[in-house]
Parts: structure tokens; sequence; C-alpha cells
């Protein structure tokens, strides 16, 4: 009897952490090689490794959300202006998909916020004036659910740096955004390895630029 | 020590799974390897990734009956039973191409649609709003499209060999009875509500929705913008008067009002004018919108707009060879709410009413007519989508009219009537295969007035003939009440009626749309009549006829952000009528043979200016010289118009400002519309006559407006 409750009991803690170690094992691999991603194709196999992960997982926001940054990442590289669209649709789903599992989870506005510019450039005269207002909501309401994501401020002082000045853009309009997020990103402590912590680099690249 | 073993033994069954490889290649329908596509065995985090030459291969450690997934953006997702005992190689996947909706049959014969939202359509709301000629108004854009002819001295919408009257517009589904500014005689009045209220538009030119009714020839819809994106206001200054508005946003509701003043008195001192103004047209207007997002699916609209404008001016009546001193006053009020929202998966709920009040006032010297005309609309439409592919809408409205004439012309005289039109309509669309689709319509009205039951079909269908193109057909029969001007003196009259028949042909691939229509519409119990403004209900019947054909082709190439984007525009037509007191069957005044327009637009990144420029052409119109035995035997010169709009935005004392300037007929082509011939001959016996011609050669309009 000892020896059947022994089996059942080891077998479900075995498989269970069995289970466990394989999602955290294959985030990690997924996330690293999408960091040493430099291709469209190198995203998209990302951006399927994860689709992947999230369909098992489905309590779980973090594999959509990479599955969303490496589709949108596509989108930026992808020149074709009718492609465009269609991977942001895909980015779109993952990322609704994350908001009805962490609907109040900071990353995931500050990703929207990534997400729309990229909807921008497929017909500025038009969509800029849609999708500028709802960029500045989202980012708004990234930084009211956390302050200390330094991707909120990241996204806002690009944006604002590639805007015209006409627009109400240009580098002294953004540079206070990259000094905030440079001090935001000094300080951030990502919850754990395999939550987002990218754009530190990026943000000093840029303000080299200003 | 048995314990050990038994967990050792469970190790071995968790890790010990022989592994199955799964190689093989993705391709489309056509043969050509697939990149990027995602597969994977279902439920498992097993799977890769295809390559450039759509290959694959991957380890699984999974056994038995499994599912392999494939999927890949722009295509069908694909699924495999697979039975996984031994490797599986040489697998070939074939994904189909999921039908975007650029590729998916649309049935659009007769209808240009502008939309944001939709990609299938040749026009964007902005379009609409930035083409040079039209003055930021909806319906002289319009004009710019294949279909309309040019009527420089009405300002309204002329479609295919129809009057300016044959055409309805509708704001979000709801009938807007006076959609224009009121007008003097020979001069072009324009339309009441700026393009910048619609985020979508449809034009169309025949062949209509059953939803629609009480119009012969066209229908503009337009529907308005759905909440503000965020609280924002603008004030500008024209050469012509003041605009300021204000717009507030909250989470689901929003509201924006706007008003303006406008007066030309500045630009009629600069521009030599060929009218004598008594008193300069004057504009005073504002608008109301409120949106509030009811639910996911749910929006509460509602929009009211008031205007008032006013003018005076010295008429040379050449027919009666007298100077008259005409004013006008016109007041406008116009309400809508409307509420639309999705019931369940299979309904969608579509409901408004509307309020228009209009009182015109006109003095002739002592003569004074005063006429008002109300109207109220209740309509509702449920939609199903409950069986798939096929959408079925039907509705009902209720269209309560009053006109009320007063004439103070030696006597006092009051011309009135009231009719309520009752109506209702369903229609089915049906997409038979992803190459084919079908529509039919009923639409049914009950006059009160005339006393008038009617049933009129609408069928409309369109097929693919290749990858990037398609035809689509329709057919339908339309009746409109015949005009105030005819029912205020008698009731015995029955509805106008037309029938369209119309064959489209679409090629739209990437930036480039070629589209070529060809339509008959034939006209049957259009008003006759021996003497005009005559009393007499015997005067008035139902007897003219006529009938429009010709071809429409519209080319549009529009280049990515930044390049070069134009559009060409040419009708051909070939319309006669006998109606109004004309003695035989001819082409009337108000249509041109040719129509051409050219519509260029660039933006300029570097300088952040936006410029436009149309050249509109019209072949020579008919009218009238009763010094020739003939009828409607003259032909007066071609019409030709040159303009450009430049748009220039920046930064002014820290505000985000646009610069907008409009030239019209920038080359000062001395138009002609038609002439005014005396009503009695002179002492030679000839019939003097003097041209119809624009109120000023040249206009040209600056605006600055400003972002706060």
């Amino acid at each position: 009897m000892k020896t059947l409750l022994t089996l059942i009991f080891s077998l479900v803690v075995l498989t269970a952490a069995a289970q466990g170690k394989n999602y955290e094992a294959a985030m990690t691999a997924a996330l690293e090689k999408m960091k040493s991603s430099e291709t469209v194709a190198n995203f998209q196999e990302a951006a399927n490794t994860f689709e992947r992960i999230s369909m098992t997982k489905t309590k779980e926001w973090l594999p959509l959300y990479y599955a969303s940054y490496s589709m949108i990442v596509v989108s930026y590289f992808d020149q074709d202006i009718n492609k465009k669209d269609a991977y942001l649709d895909k980015a779109q789903q993952f990322l609704d998909k994350a908001l009805k599992i962490a609907p109040v989870e900071s990353e995931l506005y500050s990703l929207q916020a990534f997400l729309y510019p990229s909807r921008i450039t497929v017909d500025p005269m038009t969509r800029g004036m849609e999708y500028m207002p709802k960029m500045n909501a989202v980012l708004d309401k990234a930084i009211a659910l956390n302050p200390e994501n330094p991707r909120s401020y990241y996204l806002r002082a690009i944006t604002l740096f590639n805007m015209p000045e006409q627009f109400g853009g240009g580098a002294e309009v953004a540079r206070p955004h990259f000094e905030t997020a440079k001090e935001k990103f000094d300080k951030f402590e990502p919850k754990s390895p395999l939550h987002p912590n990218w754009g530190k680099e990026i943000n000093e690249m840029e303000m080299q630029k200003l | 020590m048995k314990t050990r073993l038994i967990i050792l033994f469970q190790f071995l069954i968790l890790f010990a799974h022989a592994q199955v490889e799964i190689s093989g290649v993705v391709q489309s329908e056509t043969g050509s390897p697939i990149t990027g596509v995602n597969i994977f065995i279902q439920g498992t985090y097993d799977g890769t990734t295809s390559d450039s030459l759509g290959v694959f291969s991957f380890k699984t450690e999974t056994s038995g009956e499994q599912t392999l997934v494939a999927s890949c953006v722009g295509f069908e997702t694909y699924g495999e039973q697979l039975n996984l005992t031994n490797n599986i190689t040489d697998l070939k996947i074939v994904l189909i191409e999921e039908i975007s909706e650029l590729d998916e049959v649309i049935i659009n014969a007769g209808t240009f649609e502008a939309s944001d939202k939709k990609k299938s359509v040749v026009l964007k709301p902005l379009d609409v709003a930035l083409t040079a000629g039209a003055n930021g108004d909806i319906f002289g854009a319009f004009g710019k499209l294949p279909g309309s002819h040019t009527v420089g001295e009405e300002g309204r919408l002329f479609v295919r060999g129809g009057e300016s009257y044959e055409t309805k517009t509708f704001m979000d589904g709801m009938l807007v009875n006076t959609p224009y500014y009121s007008k003097m005689p020979d001069l072009p009045t324009r339309g009441r509500f700026s393009p910048i209220l619609f985020n979508g538009s449809v034009f169309s030119t025949g062949g209509y929705s059953a939803e629609y009714g009480q119009a012969l020839s066209s229908i503009v819809a337009l529907n308005t913008v759905a909440l503000e994106p965020e609280t924002k206001s603008s004030i500008s200054v024209l050469s012509v008067g003041l605009q300021g508005s204000h717009a507030k946003r909250w989470e689901n509701t929003s509201l924006s009002i706007s008003g303006e003043y406008l007066n030309t008195a500045l630009t009629n001192k600069i521009f030599k004018q060929n009218v004598e103004w008594l008193k300069v047209p004057v504009i005073v207007g504002s608008t109301m919108l409120f949106r509030h997002k009811t639910s996911e699916t749910g929006m509460l609209k509602s929009f009211a707009s008031f205007n008032y404008d006013t003018s005076s001016l010295l008429y040379d009546n050449f027919e009666q060879l007298a100077f008259q001193e005409i004013s006008l006053g016109n007041k406008n009020l116009y309400s809508n709410t409307t509420y639309n929202e999705m019931l369940n998966d299979d309904w969608m709920i579509q409901t408004g009413v509307a309020v228009n009040i209009d009182r015109e006032n006109m003095d002739i010297d002592s003569d004074n007519i005063a006429t008002s005309r109300n109207s109220s609309q209740l309509k509702l439409t449920l939609s199903n989508y409950s069986v798939k592919d096929v959408t079925t809408t039907f509705g009902a409205e209720a269209l309560i009219y009053k006109y009320d004439q007063d004439i103070d012309m030696n006597g006092n005289f009051n011309l009135s009537f009231n009719n309520n039109l009752f109506a209702g309509f369903a229609e089915s669309e049906w997409k038979v295969t992803k190459n084919f689709a079908l529509k039919a319509g009923l639409r049914t009205e009950y006059n009160s007035l005339i006393k008038e039951l009617n049933v009129t079909p609408r069928f409309s269908a369109a097929v693919k003939t290749g990858k990037s193109s398609q035809l689509s057909a329709a057919y339908g029969k339309f009746f409109q009440n015949p005009n105030d001007d005819y029912l205020k003196f008698t009731d015995e009259l029955a509805p106008e009626t037309s029938t369209h028949s119309i064959l489209t042909w679409q090629y739209k691939k990437d930036s480039r749309t070629l589209r070529i229509e060809a339509y008959n519409k034939n006209y049957s119990d259009l008003v006759k009549f021996d003497e005009e403004f005559s009393v007499e209900p015997g005067n008035y019947s139902n007897t003219g006829s006529g009938y429009s054909r010709g071809i429409d082709v519209f080319w549009r190439n529009q280049k990515q952000f930044g390049k070069a984007d134009y559009w060409i525009s040419y009708s051909w037509i070939d319309s006669k009528r006998n109606y109004r007191d004309y003695p035989v069957k001819v082409t009337p005044h108000y249509v041109s043979k040719h129509n051409l327009s050219v519509v260029y637009k660039q933006y300029f990144t570097k300088i952040n200016s936006f410029i436009s420029g149309s050249y509109t052409f019209a072949s020579g119109r008919p009218y009238n010289n009763p010094n020739t035995p003939e009828f409607m035997a003259g032909k007066t010169k071609t019409y030709n118009d040159l303009s450009f709009g430049f748009t220039h935005l920046f930064y002014l004392f820290n505000t985000q400002t646009v610069a907008h300037v409009i030239v019209n007929n920038a080359l000062g082509f001395n138009n002609v519309f038609g002439y005014n011939y005396a009503q009695t001959p002179d002492n030679n016996g000839v019939y003097q006559s003097q041209p119809i011609v624009p109120g000023q050669k040249r206009l040209i309009v600056f605006l600055l407006s400003f972002q706060l």
C-alpha cells in the first residue's frame, strides 16, 4: 500500500517537475535564440517557437509576449506593405491573448506601443492620425500600471525622436524621455530571467544620435 | 530498496521515449516553397520552422496518433493525423493561400467607396478631404469621380444624365433631406457638412442596395467618425472667415463641438466678381457630435448641426430684361441619433431617428417666397449572420415630410403638402464561393400623398476573373416621388422611375486600380408640363421618359507614402430625355458628353508639405437658342479648370500649425456654363443672349489652422 502511494505521489511530482523544467528550458532556449536573431527568418523562427510554447502553456503570458514581439520585429523588417498588416494582425492576436491572461501587465501595453508605429508605416498619412493618440493612450496606461517599466519611456522617446519637429517630435523633445528611460533601465531588475528585459542597449545607442 | 527501484523505473518511463524524426517540405498550391511555416505536433513544444526552401525536419518524443500542424501568416492552417512509430520522411505539405480581403470577390458595380478600414477600396477619406478643386466639399470631391458631370453653376452632384435631385444623401444610414446650402440663380452652392466629420463614404452611381430608396440616380452614404481619438482643440483663420473646434474624450464617450463664421467680403474685393453683391454671402454654422460606446460592439451616435446662410445680389434677369434685387436667407437644423449593436453572434441591430428643419426665405424685389421643408425619419435595420457566408438584412422606415410655401407676389398664396412614406426592405448577400457572390433585395414603399404602393427588385453579383480582377453586375428598379415643385401643385402624379443595368470590370493589383463600367439607365414616368409654375393640376403629367448610357473609366496609381499618387477619371455619356416642357427628346442642358478629371497628390516629407492638383475637362453642354428652330441645339465651348492645393505643416508660436492654400482655375479659363436668352425678341426679331459665367474667374483661399 505504502509502495503504491509512493509510486503515485512520486509520479505526479516528477511529471509536474519535468513539465515545469520543460517550460523553463524551452523558454530559455527560445529566448537565447531570439536574442541572437538577425534576420527575418530568425525572428520568424523565434515567433514560431514561442507560439508553440504558448499553445501548451495556455496560462502563461510570456510566450505570447515574445511571439508577438518577434512578429512585430518581422513586420518592421519586411518592406512589403501588403504583408506588414498580416504580420501585425498575427502579432495583435498574440498580444490580445496575452492581455486576457494578464490584463494589468504593464509590459503588454508597452508592447502594444511597439506594435502601433509599425501599423503607421503602412500608410502614414491616414494612420498617423489614428494611431498616434492610441499609442499615447497605451503608453500612459503602461506607465500607470508600472512606472518602473523602462520600455514605456524608451518607446515614447524613440517615437518622438523619429517624428518630424513639425508634428511635435524631434531630438530635443525626445531627450528627456531617453534620459528617464536610461535611469529606469539602470535600476531595472526583471522578475525572472524569462521576463522582458530588452531595450537598454538600443536606448543608449539612440541617445548617442541625439 | 524496492521503492527506489520503482522510482528509477519511472524515470526510465519518463525519459526513455523513443525519438521519431519528421521531415519534409512545405509548398504552396503552385508548388513554390513556403518559408517560415510553423510545423509542430499539436500539444507539444516539438516543432520547427521551414527554411528558405520550404524544407523542415524535427524530432519528437511523442508517439502514436498525433496531429501535425503547419501554420503560416497568409495561409490556411493545415492539420494532418500521423502515426508516430517510425521516422517519417519526405512529407509533402501543401498550404492553401488564405483569401485576404484584397483578393476576395466584392460586389461593387456602380459603387465607389472610401474607407480607412477596408483594404478593397480605391479611395481614402483623406482623398475626399484633400482633392484640389473640390474646395473641401464632399460633393465637389465626388464630382471628380467617373459618372458625375461638371455643372459649374450648380455645385451639386449630377450623376449619369440625372438631375441633382436624383441623388440622395445619407448620414449613418439616415436621410439628409437638405444637404446643400441655399442657392442663388446661376451661382453654385456647396455641401453643408465638412468632410472631416466622416471616416467612410460610399458614392454609388447606380444599382445600389434595397436599403435606399427615393433616389433615381445615385446615393451618397456618409459614415461619421466613431469616438474622437483624443481631447484636442483647433482654431482656424481663413481668408473667408473663422473656424474653431473642441473635442473631449473620456474612456467610452466623446463629445466634439465646432463652429464657423464665413464671410466672403475680403475675397470678393480681391477677386473681381462677375456678380454685383448687395450683401456678401455669410454662413454661420455649428455642429455637435456625441459618441458613446455602449459595449464591445455597441455604439450610440448623436449628431446635430445648425447653420444659417444669407446673401443678397443684384441679379441680371436677362429673360425678363430686368435687374432684380434677390435676397436669400436659409436656416437649417439637422440632427440624427443612431444606435448599433451586435445583439449576439448572429444578429446586429441598427436603429436611428433623424429630424431636419429647413426654412428658406427669398426676396425678389418686393416679392417674397418663404419655404419650409420639415422631415423626420425613423429607421430600424436588423442583420443576420447565422448562415455561413450569407448576410441577410431587413428593415423598415417611416419618413414624415411637410412642405409649406408662402408666396407674396401680387397677392398671397400658400402651397403646401404632407407626405408620409413607409418603406420596408430585405436583402441577402451570399458568398457562394470565394470567387462568386450574389445579392438580391426587394424594397417596398407606400406614399400617403400620391397613394402609391410599389415594389422594386435589386440584384447584383460579382465573379473573380483572375487573382486581381473581377466582373460585377447590378440591376435594379428605382422610384422617386416627383419634385416638391410639382407636388405642391398636384398630388395626382405617380413616382418617376428608372431602371439601371451596370457591368463593371475591375483590376486591382498592389497600388494600381483600373475600373471600367458600362451602364444603361432608362427613365419613365418623368414629370412633364406645358407651363412652368402653373397652378393647374392638369398641367402636369407623368408622360416624360429618357435614357442614359455610357462608359466610365477610372485609373489610379497610388504609390507608397511620399510618392506621387494620381487618378484619372473619364466618363462618356449619351443621354436624352423628354421631360418638363421639352417638345422633343434631347440631351438636357446639364449633360456634357465627355468628362475628364485628373487628380494628383504628393506628400513631400522633407518639406512637410502636401501638394495636390486637379485638371477637369468637360465637353460643351447643350443650350437652347430660340433664334434657331431646333430645340436645345446650341453647344457651349468646352469647360477647363486647373486647380491646386498646397498644405504645409510647421510650428508657429510653439503650436502645431497647418497652412493651406487653394487656387481654383489657376490658368483663368473663361468658362461658360450656358446662355440666358431674352423671352421676347428685340426690334430686329433676334432673341438677345447673355452667357452664364462663374461668380469669379479665379479664387484663392488661405487657411491657417492651429492645433491647440
